[in-house]
Parts: structure tokens; C-alpha cells; sequence
């Protein structure tokens, strides 16, 4: 008798749905995908909502208030909330002499012998950005891997994509002209071609135009708040959305700065001096960052996530008879196709993932295939591409 | 039903016969049978040995070279005390950079409350292993005769398996003569002790430094020459030292 | 694709490999298990510290990327369970490139794939299944629209391809069954129907690769066999 008393009792543990999904994301996932819910309450293909604010925040096309803010130097930008969590991308420039184009016009041999070299490398026509992605967890310190290495794939995809020219991106500068009253010009090369008329002007450029070479350099800064899950298509989302937005500001030099090496010949000092070219940018006047429209795509991601028929035990107490009869028959496994990945849980315990850039045409940009969980069948990728596509339909309609 | 050897790498198909799946299977090292699916696979390349001790039963191990050491239980390990946890304890290190194990005061033979050993940092032991669960720290014990601290001598590291084929034929010797073994022919030359860890350490002790030092270099030569070299090289060390020894 | 590949050329490491392939050349350590520090510490399964060094320079972002890629492949195939709070650390430097760094990284982590592999079997450490991993490109043939596979391409053919592309697959059943796509990273211009042809033609380089790397492994251990 004394031993029957002695025997312990084991009560069931059970937790609420919130505390489970903290201690055991990947049980409490599947328990919600054996009902056919997310944790998210989402359907399996359901992507989040995206919402953008264009081009708010830079100098050129943003608010009043952003315009008459002298220091603020943002060439385009973008605000993307997509759930719970807000990307946001200023673009910045800067101006590099370019070294490699920097030699003298006339002598075309030169250039045509570095075109020659150059022509089998198709993306050395291409530029990028250089991103620096910061995602806000409340700390401060070096920046963390993901941060790395989302930074890294955003340049190379952005590089492969061919969505930026180096033509693009070449300044044409112009030159700031003060007459004898003391007033001041700026002529450009491209405005005095528009209206022939001034040929005068015209000739004037040509005797004091710049004879060196420069390219803008465009730098992106995209922070993430709120992080919930997987953010390097936000992030590519919003670069894409930015850029669509970039101007980019006029340059010019000064005359006097042109006129410098004159001076310099005339007095006989022309070994010491050396040509310094002031290159400024104009606060008023710029021009759009011409970009391959046909090369822009946008991203999405998915997940396959095999269902563990013992995580689903709950739900089979009901009907209990069929149940251990369908667990005889379905001996293979069933997997889940799941869209745009959020949540720690999916996050984590999803191994198995497709991230794709694509235009709603169906032209790829990028893909990434990672099996590292339930295996990935080609009925997955179709489907993945098609659900793909039909988001970057979405996605581009967003853009005015 | 024959004893089967045959070359695997990992995720291999294993060749069992359908008929070995109803025989009871002893899954040694190199086979890893996933708690998911309850498929056997190796999980390491080497040598498969499928053998039947006895009808309806099957044992599979994979034998394979490697130089960082997992303790299993039973297992004759030499290591070096690193230092004492909780006052009831050495701390053991196997291998440089894995975990440490701890061997208790109470694993020496007589060993009581009172009664201590009196071992100190940087002792080498030669020691069995008691216990080793993945998940916890292995202990070791010195509990039978001819276990506890290893004096003077020299301890070299040479890879597992040859640390493993020097015991092992020693075992053999028993039953089969006549095979001639590195030990058999290091006696011919000089009175030696020798303590082979299976964590790949083996400490070889004689009379002289000398001789200490030419088994030392003999052995750590033959872990890389095949078994028909170990006649010269055992030769020309000992030449090479008794030169040194006259000079 | 072929390799050139020495298996546990380091002899103060637990595993190592150096291979070759065209102009790439790289070599491999693995340590492991060994005791982590405790922030890389999991509780239930080995830890796995990746480091890549370039050629010229010091890591950047770049390496880091390829470290990302690199552990997507090698984390499922180790049999991870086996040593919980453990640690292995597997560095790879890059000797040679052997291919534009700015732009392409994709002849090197290819090989980095296959370096590490080989060395993961060298140190022992318990495998699931093998993998091997090929750099693809494609081209278009001049004046046609008609697309070229170039499997392992030099420097000049990732240069004048139109997307280029990474493909690892986990083999098993000595190494003639494909279990998954562990890696598949494209870049560049292409369309859906490369993309299959990609993965159907890819698998076939693959298999002959994983052949050959078995080949390299199954020697080593003859080797090892006659020498004792």
C-alpha cells in the first residue's frame, strides 16, 4: 500500500501561448502550422503590407522643411514599414576624381586601348552603392555579423544587378562666371547645348572647361527599428525605392579656380603650383540619378519547413481514431511553404530558405537558395517564383 | 555469415544484408543512427567492419584516423593535471583545447576522506576512463594497479590510431606470436616502461635519458612509416644516440 | 570541374586540406571539438567558429559574406548533435584568388566549400552526408540568344558572363544521390528557364565532382591503411 501512496504524480506543464513562443520557438510554430495559422496569424503565402514614404526627408524633392535645411545633404531616401518594423534609407553622396578617365580627350588612342582591355568585363560598366546597414537593438558597440553581411550582399546584388551605369554617375561639371559687374553665372555644358543660340557662351565654356574628370560616389545609410525577423529584403526594398528617388546635385567650378593655372604659367612659377580644382555642388539645381529602369527589381523571401506530426498532438486528441490512422498512411513527411519569413520562431527554426530579386517579368537579379533544413523541391521554387513575381508587381506599383 | 570490411564516407549506404535489419544491432564509433528517421549512416571515412558475433546479431564500427581525442567509457587515457575543482577533484587534460575531465580524489586506490593523493599541476596520469556522456564531463579513475601518476620518461602525441594499434597488438601478442611489433623490437635494444593512451599520448620510460630519448624519437618516426621501415628505424636511432653518448 | 586536392597537409591541426582548382588556391584548418568560450557555447549542439582570410589584406565585409554563405552550407551536414557545447573552429586562408575580388567572389567560395569539407573529414569530425559545390556561369553566345553554362569558369569567363552562380548539393549514398540544394547563389541577369537548367546541369558536375573528391578521400585512406 505505502508504495502505491508514494508514487508521484506528474502534472502536465503548460504555459501560455506567449511564454511557450519565448522558450520553445520552434514547438510553438509548429504547433501553430499543424493548425494552419502562423504564429503571425498570416496565411502561409500571405506577404506583409508594405508602406513607403518617398523621398520625405532629401534636399531636393523632400519637404519644405528638408529643403531649406542648408546642412542637410541626402540626395534621396525612403521610409519602408513593413509590419512592425521601419527601414530607413538616406542616400548620400560624395565626388572621387576619376583617375582611369582622367586622361586628355584628344588623345583617343588611349581611350579606345582601355575600352579594348575593359570590354570583357561587362560590370566594370556598372557602379554600386556603398551601403551601411544598422539595425537598432538598443546598444551601441561594433556591428554585429548580420549587419556585415547584409551591407555586403546589398553592394554585390546591387553590382550584378547593372542597375546603376558608371555613366551615370559621371559629373558634368560646370563653371561659375563672374562678370564685370560682379554677377554671378553658373553655365553648364548640357544647358548651353539646349539653347544654341548662346553659342557665345558656348565657346566660353569650351576655353575654360574643366579638364579633368569626376564620378559621384553614392553612399547608402539604411536603419532598421524593430527588427522581427529576416530584414534583408526590406533593406534591398527600400535602397531600390530610395534610389528611384535620387538627385543628383549640379557641379560646377569656380572661373577663378580655371584660371588659376594661367596665372601660374605667366609669373613662371608652373613647377610648384600645381592646378587645384575647387569642385562645388549646387544647393538649387540637380539632376535625376539615371538609372537602368528596365534592371530595377525588387525582393522577396520564403521558407519550407517540414511539419512534425509529434508537435501537433494537441489537436489529434479530438479524433483520435482517424488520426492514428492517417499517421500509419502519411509515412513521408509534409512540408510547409511559407512567404516573407518574420518572428523570431520563424526566424530560428526555419533552415530551409529562397530569397529572390526579381521584376514582375519574371527577370531574376538575384537568388538564394538554402537548404538547410526539409529539402527543397522544384514544385517549391515554381511556386516561390510565381508568388515572387506577383509581389514585385505589387511592390512596383507602390512608386509613383 | 562473413565479416565484411569495406571503404566508407559519411552518408554512405551501409551493406547490410536485409536479412542483419531483424538482428540486433551494436552500432560502435563512426555510425550515427539519426533519432528522426532511425537511419544508420557513417558519419566518418574510413573502414566499415560489419561483423556477426553471433547469428541474428550485428556489429558496425567504422575504423578511422583522426588526432583529437572523444573519451568513451573504458578507454586507457594518459593526461596531465591542470589543476583541483571543488576540493574533490583533479581537473584532466586530454587533449589541448578540449574540454577538461575531471578525475575525483576518491578514484585512487585506498583512496578516504584522510587518506588524499598527492598529485600536483602538471602530473601526468595514466588513468581509465569511468564515465562519458555527451552531455556531462567525463570522469576517469585510477582505481587498478598499474594506473596513477607516470614518472619522468617522455610523452610524445602521435595520431589515434596508432596509439590504438600499439595497444591493441599488445593484446594480441598473447594469443599469436610471432608478429613482429614496434615493442617487440625497442625490447631487443633496451629495458623500457611504456604507457599508451588511447588519446592518442604515449609515454615511454628507460633506464637512461638516452635510451629515453632514442625510443622517444623511434616512436614518433613510426607513426608515419609503414611497418616494414620499424627494423631501421629502430636501428639507426639507437646507432645514432650510442654515437652521441660516445662523443 | 576539377581539383587538385591534398588532404591533412597541416600536421599541428586536428584537419586540413589545401586544393586547387584553375588559378584558386586554398588551404584549410579544423580544429574541433574543442571547449568554446562561453558566449559561442549552444547548449545542445556544436558551435562552429568560420574564418576566412583573404588573399591580400585583411577580412572585410566581404569575407564575412562568404563566412555567411559558407556555414549555411557546412552547419546541416555536420552531424551537430553529436557534441553539445562544443566548439569547431575551421579557418581557411585564400592563397590565390584566382579571380576578380571587387566583383566575383564565387570561384572562392566555391572552392572554400569543397576545401572545408575535406578537411571536416580529415579531423573527424561526424559528417551527415558529403557535399561538393561548382561555380557556374552563363553566357550569352555572340550574336544569338541563346545562353552558354560554363561550369567552373576562369576570371575572363565570370567577367564577360551575364549572371554567375554558386551550386552546393548534399550527396549521399556514396556520393550518386542528391538529398538537397544546400546553396544555390545567383547573381547577375537570367530568367527562370536558366535557372532550372542551372540546377539540372549543375547536379551532373556536381555528382562528377563528389566523385572525385571521394576519390581523393578513399585514397587518403589506403593509403593510410598499407602505411601501418
Amino acid at each position: 500500500m505505502t508504495d502505491v501512496q508514494e508514487t508521484i504524480e506528474v502534472h502536465p506543464i503548460t504555459f501560455p501561448p506567449e511564454v511557450l513562443a519565448r522558450i520553445s520557438p520552434e514547438l510553438s510554430l509548429q504547433r501553430h502550422l499543424a493548425l494552419g495559422f502562423r504564429p503571425s496569424l498570416r496565411a502561409f503565402d500571405e506577404f506583409r503590407d508594405v508602406q513607403i514614404n518617398e523621398d520625405s526627408l532629401s534636399h531636393f524633392n523632400g519637404t519644405d522643411e528638408m529643403k531649406l535645411d542648408t546642412s542637410n545633404n541626402i540626395l534621396g531616401s525612403n521610409v519602408l514599414k513593413s509590419g512592425k518594423t521601419f527601414v530607413i534609407t538616406s542616400i548620400t553622396g560624395g565626388i572621387v576624381e576619376d583617375t582611369s578617365s582622367s586622361i586628355n580627350e584628344d588623345d583617343i588612342g588611349e581611350e579606345e586601348l582601355r575600352e579594348m582591355v575593359n570590354s570583357n568585363d561587362k560590370l566594370s560598366e556598372f557602379a554600386t552603392v556603398y551601403p551601411v546597414v544598422e539595425v537598432e537593438r538598443g546598444r551601441a558597440g561594433a556591428c554585429t555579423d548580420e549587419e556585415m553581411t547584409i551591407s555586403q550582399k546589398l553592394h554585390d546584388c546591387l553590382l550584378h544587378s547593372r542597375l546603376i551605369s558608371k555613366r551615370a554617375l559621371k559629373v558634368k561639371a560646370g563653371v561659375r562666371l563672374t562678370d564685370n559687374e560682379g554677377k554671378t553665372e553658373i553655365l553648364y555644358p548640357d544647358e548651353i547645348v539646349a539653347n544654341e543660340k548662346e553659342s557665345e557662351e558656348e565657346s566660353a565654356y569650351a576655353q575654360i572647361a574643366p579638364k579633368k574628370k569626376w564620378s559621384y560616389v553614392l553612399y547608402a545609410k539604411i536603419v532598421v527599428f524593430s527588427r522581427t525577423g529576416p530584414v534583408f529584403d526590406l533593406c534591398w526594398n527600400s535602397l531600390i525605392y530610395a534610389l528611384q528617388s535620387t538627385r543628383l546635385p549640379r557641379a560646377f567650378i569656380d572661373e577663378r579656380a580655371t584660371d588659376l593655372r594661367m596665372t601660374v604659367r605667366t609669373k613662371g612659377r608652373s613647377t610648384t603650383i600645381r592646378e587645384t580644382y575647387d569642385l562645388m555642388c549646387d544647393p538649387e539645381k540637380s539632376l535625376d540619378l539615371n538609372i537602368n529602369k528596365s534592371n530595377i527589381a525588387y525582393a522577396s523571401n520564403f521558407g519550407i519547413i517540414d511539419l512534425d506530426p509529434e508537435a501537433a498532438l494537441e489537436q489529434s486528441e479530438n479524433e483520435d481514431d482517424e488520426d492514428e490512422d492517417t499517421n500509419m498512411d502519411v509515412d513521408e513527411v509534409k512540408s510547409v511553404f511559407l512567404a516573407d519569413l518574420d518572428t523570431e520562431a520563424e526566424e530560428t527554426s526555419i533552415r530551409s530558405t529562397i530569397s529572390i530579386i526579381n521584376d514582375k517579368n519574371g527577370k531574376f537579379k538575384h537568388i538564394s537558395l538554402v537548404g538547410g533544413g526539409s529539402k527543397i523541391t522544384p514544385d517549391m521554387i515554381k511556386k516561390a517564383l510565381i508568388l515572387s513575381k506577383e509581389r514585385s508587381t505589387d511592390l512596383a506599383s507602390k512608386i509613383k | 555469415m562473413q565479416p565484411q570490411t569495406v571503404v566508407v564516407l559519411p552518408g554512405d549506404k551501409l551493406p547490410l544484408s536485409p536479412s542483419s535489419s531483424q538482428s540486433a544491432l551494436t552500432l560502435g564509433p563512426g555510425i550515427y543512427c539519426n533519432p528522426q528517421t532511425h537511419e544508420i549512416i557513417p558519419t566518418q571515412a574510413g573502414i566499415a567492419h560489419i561483423t556477426h558475433p553471433k547469428p541474428h546479431r550485428t556489429q558496425l564500427y567504422v575504423d578511422y584516423d583522426s588526432k583529437r581525442y572523444i573519451p568513451c567509457v573504458g578507454d586507457l587515457v594518459i593526461g596531465c593535471i591542470v589543476g583541483t575543482q571543488g576540493g574533490d577533484s583533479y581537473r584532466v587534460s586530454l587533449s589541448n583545447f578540449s574540454n577538461d575531465v575531471s578525475l575525483p580524489y576518491m578514484a585512487f586506490p585506498n583512496a578516504s576522506k584522510k587518506n588524499r593523493p598527492t598529485l600536483v599541476k602538471g602530473d601526468l596520469v595514466y588513468a581509465k576512463v569511468a564515465s562519458a556522456e555527451k552531455e556531462l564531463e567525463a570522469t576517469l579513475e585510477c582505481l587498478d594497479p598499474g594506473f596513477g601518476i607516470l614518472e619522468d620518461g617522455m610523452v610524445l602525441d602521435c595520431p589515434l590510431r596508432f596509439a590504438r594499434m600499439l595497444l591493441f597488438e599488445g593484446d594480441d601478442k598473447q594469443k599469436k606470436e610471432g608478429t613482429s611489433s614496434l615493442l617487440r623490437l625497442l625490447a631487443r635494444h633496451t629495458k623500457f616502461e611504456i604507457a599508451i593512451g588511447i588519446n592518442g599520448k604515449i609515454w615511454i620510460k628507460c633506464d637512461t635519458v638516452s635510451d629515453t630519448l632514442a625510443c622517444y624519437r623511434i616512436v614518433l618516426e613510426c607513426c608515419k612509416s609503414p611497418v616494414s621501415q620499424y627494423d631501421s628505424i629502430v636501428k639507426r636511432h639507437f646507432k645514432e644516440v650510442a654515437k652521441v653518448v660516445e662523443e | 570541374m576539377s581539383i587538385i586536392a591534398q588532404m591533412g597537409p597541416l600536421t599541428k591541426v586536428d584537419g586540413s586540406s589545401l586544393i586547387e582548382s584553375k588559378q584558386t588556391k586554398i588551404i584549410c584548418s579544423v580544429t574541433g571539438p574543442i571547449e568554446p568560450k562561453s558566449r559561442q557555447e549552444l547548449p545542445t549542439q556544436l558551435a562552429l567558429e568560420i574564418i576566412i582570410r583573404p588573399a591580400a589584406g585583411v577580412p572585410n565585409t566581404r569575407e564575412k559574406l562568404m563566412e555567411d554563405k559558407l556555414r549555411a552550407v557546412i552547419t546541416p551536414i555536420i552531424t551537430r548533435y553529436l557534441y553539445p557545447r562544443q566548439l569547431c573552429q575551421i579557418t581557411l586562408q585564400i592563397l590565390n584568388s584566382g579571380e576578380s575580388e571587387l566583383e566575383f567572389a564565387q570561384r572562392e567560395l566555391a572552392t572554400c566549400i569543397n576545401a572545408t569539407l575535406i578537411a571536416l573529414i580529415d579531423a573527424g569530425i561526424a559528417l551527415n552526408s558529403m557535399c561538393a559545390c561548382v561555380p557556374i556561369a552563363l553566357t550569352s553566345k555572340e550574336g544569338s540568344d541563346e545562353t552558354l553554362l560554363i561550369i567552373d569558369p576562369s576570371d575572363e569567363e565570370l567577367k564577360s558572363s551575364n549572371s554567375v552562380h554558386v551550386l552546393a548539393l548534399e550527396l549521399v549514398d556514396q556520393c550518386k544521390t542528391v538529398k538537397n540544394v544546400l546553396l544555390l547563389d545567383s547573381n547577375g541577369d537570367f530568367n527562370e528557364k536558366d535557372l532550372f537548367n542551372i540546377l539540372e546541369s549543375g547536379e551532373v558536375e556536381v555528382l562528377k565532382l563528389g566523385k572525385q573528391i571521394r576519390h581523393i578521400v578513399e585514397s587518403k585512406i589506403n593509403s593510410d591503411i598499407t602505411s601501418i
